[in-house]
């Protein structure tokens, strides 16, 4: 399968990791990922908070260089994944919006194309049964599968998984043999990425309640699919550790990377020493184990 | 009983805001008409969405009484609060309520209002204007010009010296380019949102 790659700016920055361990992955998957040619930024909520019609022509202009190409776009941040679904779902329900955007875009938008988010490809496209030998399973390694809070919402009528409880990530994680903990209701509880720069403190609050969770569930890592909610989570845990008063050392890994890893991926292809908490000691149990 | 926003007066009619405040008729309407099939009047007050709301406890109003406010007209209030700033869009609200109002969308309605209206003096309207400057200017987002601006803008140092060591491990980790990413074409992004925003006015 092919499909057309929009990385979003954070994993052409910030979340490299996410970037090659999603390539990585692909590859032992047989998925051709064509990366989006002068793809812009999808203007996520901050340009939403501007202007709805300005942000709907401006993820728009992406979907059609999809449409072009004849692909599905696969969008691997969340939040691009959100602001892409949201224009492509609101230009083919609504006319009057479509024209006003069309009229702006040099080359219009026809409603040809679908946005998917990267886990949902895998989970539905090649499917748990299908996956290639699992070579260092996560067996030990204890895992809070955290989905933040736009990859099941807004709803759609072709819904993936459930809004308040999703189950896709846990799922894949127990195939590749992790011990998945119970995070419910907090695995789809918001980490305030949309205000962590302009209202730290909110969102150091909102991600100390997740981290304070997961650690209380025996977690000794969360697995994300999203890079607002990595960086949230994982370079601003000093400052969440300070505002709980307690030591937290609790990795925030891409899922692309805990896959990889049990796929057998070479490690340096996956990035790990990219993260700001270091997932050395979690990951000691799988990698100690695959040396023997 | 006399709600939050209206008062009893000596002649015992019920005036509108406790400051006086006027009515915008069509106020209701101009929410609305963003919002594709969605309709505002079927909310009948459940407060489901302000139940459901991880930022409420920040907020002068909470979703619930917004969406009866957005009802009677009472614009500016609910306009001027820092209730739709703190709203981190994260569609809880818009996924539980019984009435399938997508308020979290109702909320950025009413964030680009304020805008519009010059009335949105919250830090991440300015952070949010500045976001979208610069992603017209080079086609991708760079970050620490965009954070630079914004810093600068709302003469914020502590804020910017708290970041500082996250910046420079960034740097160090290679996350942060020396240079923007550009596009082919950025003009085109420009020529976009002034095109829709022509057509607007």
């Amino acid at each position: 399968m092919k499909l057309a790659y929009y990385p979003g700016c954070s994993l052409h920055a910030g979340a490299k990791e996410y970037d090659m361990s999603w390539r990585a992955v692909c590859e032992l998957l047989g998925i051709e990922l064509a990366e989006m040619e002068n793809w812009s930024c999808c203007g996520t909520v901050h340009a939403t908070n501007v202007d709805r019609t300005v942000s709907y022509a401006l993820a728009a202009r992406n979907v059609v260089i999809a449409e072009e190409m004849g692909l599905e776009i696969a969008a691997t941040c969340s939040g691009c994944y959100k602001n892409l679904r949201a224009a492509d779902e609101a230009l083919k329900a609504d006319a009057e919006i479509r024209t006003a955007v069309n009229t702006s875009l040099p080359r219009p938008f026809e409603g040809t194309s679908r946005v998917r988010h990267p886990l949902y490809v895998i989970l539905e496209d090649i499917g748990l049964d299908n996956l290639p030998e699992i070579v260092r399973p996560l067996h030990g390694l204890k895992v809070a599968p955290y989905y933040g809070c736009v990859l099941t919402r807004p709803v759609y009528p072709e819904q993936a998984d459930d809004p308040e409880n999703p189950q896709g990530l846990d799922r894949l994680l127990e195939a590749l043999g992790a011990d998945v903990v119970p995070y419910y209701p907090w695995k789809t509880k918001c980490c305030g990425g949309a205000v962590l720069l302009s209202h730290t403190e909110v969102s150091i609050e909102l991600c100390a309640k997740l981290l304070k969770h997961a650690k209380a569930a025996g977690a000794q890592c969360l697995a994300v699919a999203c890079p607002m909610c990595q960086m949230a989570l994982d370079g601003y845990q000093p400052r969440i550790a300070r505002y709980l008063g307690e030591q937290l050392d609790i990795p925030i890994i891409y899922f692309t990377q805990l896959m990889g890893l049990a796929l057998g991926v070479d490690l340096e292809k996956l990035g790990f020493e990219q993260l700001f908490v270091s997932p050395e000691k979690a990951l000691e149990v799988i990698l100690s184990r695959s040396m023997q | 009983m006399v709600s939050e926003s209206g008062q009893s007066t000596a002649t015992g009619k019920i005036r509108i805001g406790r400051e006086g405040r006027s009515v915008e008729p069509g106020f209701k309407e101009r929410v609305g008409e963003f919002l594709t099939g969605a309709d505002l009047n079927m909310c009948y007050q459940c407060g489901t969405c302000s139940g459901s709301c991880p930022t409420v406890s920040k907020m002068r109003y909470g979703p619930r009484k917004i969406m009866h406010m957005i009802h009677l007209g009472i614009a500016e209030p609910v306009l001027s609060s820092p209730d739709i700033w703190m709203c981190v869009s994260c569609y809880s609200c818009s996924a539980r309520c019984p009435q399938g109002i997508p308020i979290s969308d109702v909320m950025s309605v009413l964030r680009n209002i304020s805008v519009e209206r010059g009335l949105a003096t919250d830090e991440e309207a300015t952070f949010s204007k500045i976001f979208l400057q610069v992603l017209q200017e080079h086609g991708r987002m760079y970050e620490p010009e965009v954070l630079i601006r914004y810093y600068a803008s709302v003469l914020d140092v502590e804020s910017m010296a708290k970041i500082a060591p996250l910046g420079i491990g960034m740097f160090l980790k290679r996350k942060i380019g020396l240079l923007p990413e550009r596009i082919e074409n950025a003009r085109e992004l420009a020529e976009i949102s002034a095109k829709i925003r022509g057509e607007k006015e």
